[in-house]
């Protein structure tokens, strides 16, 4: 079966992770309260999509 | 050629998939807003516009057509009478599918499901106390049965703010419910700094 010759030093480890990166997601924001709110969406905070209430929010949930 | 329309199977057989259609479709005629995925939205949106074009046409072929699809006598007669004369100015585009939120248990993305053209604008899919207020005034307009039904929302939960007459909704939001437990014991901490100097 073939195997990896040696064995991959820590710092060749390393510098390969340095490229898992985890992205922060696009924001925009909300036309309505001008809360960040992902685009494309109904707005979480205040229930606004496209200048029109989509639906009521909960408070304090 | 109809090759390659279906664009996805929706992880279900024939079957089972053109059940799940109609049972979103059932909800979203009989109560004019639906909450799914927002695949399944989206795949339902497109055989909903197909019905309410039969509906339009309302012929006897196309009332048969439809009861194909529901067997619910009583639903093909709100769509041939209520809901098909609805869209009578109106060429396709009868349904809107809206991001949602994202489901807690799978992190799947929700939509909701709607109709373009509502006679009354059901502010969530579950408000039976602001539904029948509304039904009691259908002659007012469409964003004034809205602002009045946040209004009575907020009096319902928050009789307190009402006599600050604060006209902005947004400021009422804003104004959390732990605020106001707190304001009173700030008035009575100063009182008593007051009554101590
Ligand atoms: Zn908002």
């Amino acid at each position: 079966m073939p195997n990896p010759k040696k064995k991959m030093s820590r710092t060749r480890r390393n510098k390969r992770r340095t490229h898992y990166v985890l992205e922060a997601p696009q924001l925009s924001t909300c036309e309505n309260c001008g809360s960040a709110k992902m685009p494309h969406r109904i707005c979480p905070g205040c229930g606004f999509y496209g200048g029109r209430k989509i639906v009521e929010v909960e408070e304090g949930v | 050629m109809r090759h390659r329309k279906l664009n996805t199977r929706l992880s279900r057989t024939t079957k089972h998939r053109k059940a799940t259609v109609s049972n979103i479709m059932r909800g979203l005629f009989t109560s004019e807003r639906v909450v799914t995925t927002v695949k399944k939205a989206k795949v339902t949106s497109r055989y909903a516009d197909k019905v309410i074009t039969l509906a339009k046409q309302n012929d006897l072929s196309a009332i048969r057509q439809v009861e194909a699809i529901f067997q619910d006598k009583n639903l093909v007669h709100k769509l041939f009478h209520e809901i098909g004369p609805r869209f009578t100015d109106r060429n396709g585009g009868y349904t809107r599918v809206l991001r949602y939120k994202v489901r807690r248990g799978d992190g799947t993305e929700m939509a909701i499901l709607e109709l373009t053209e509502k006679e009354i604008m059901s502010p969530e899919e579950r408000a039976p106390k602001t539904k029948s207020a509304k039904k009691k005034t259908p002659e007012k307009t469409v964003a004034e049965s809205k602002s009045s039904a946040v209004e009575q929302q907020t009096a319902v939960t928050k009789p307190v703010v009402i006599d600050e007459e604060q006209s902005d909704i947004d400021a009422l939001a804003q104004a959390a419910s732990d605020e106001e437990i707190e304001s009173p014991e700030d008035t009575t901490d100063e009182e008593e700094e007051k009554s101590s100097e």
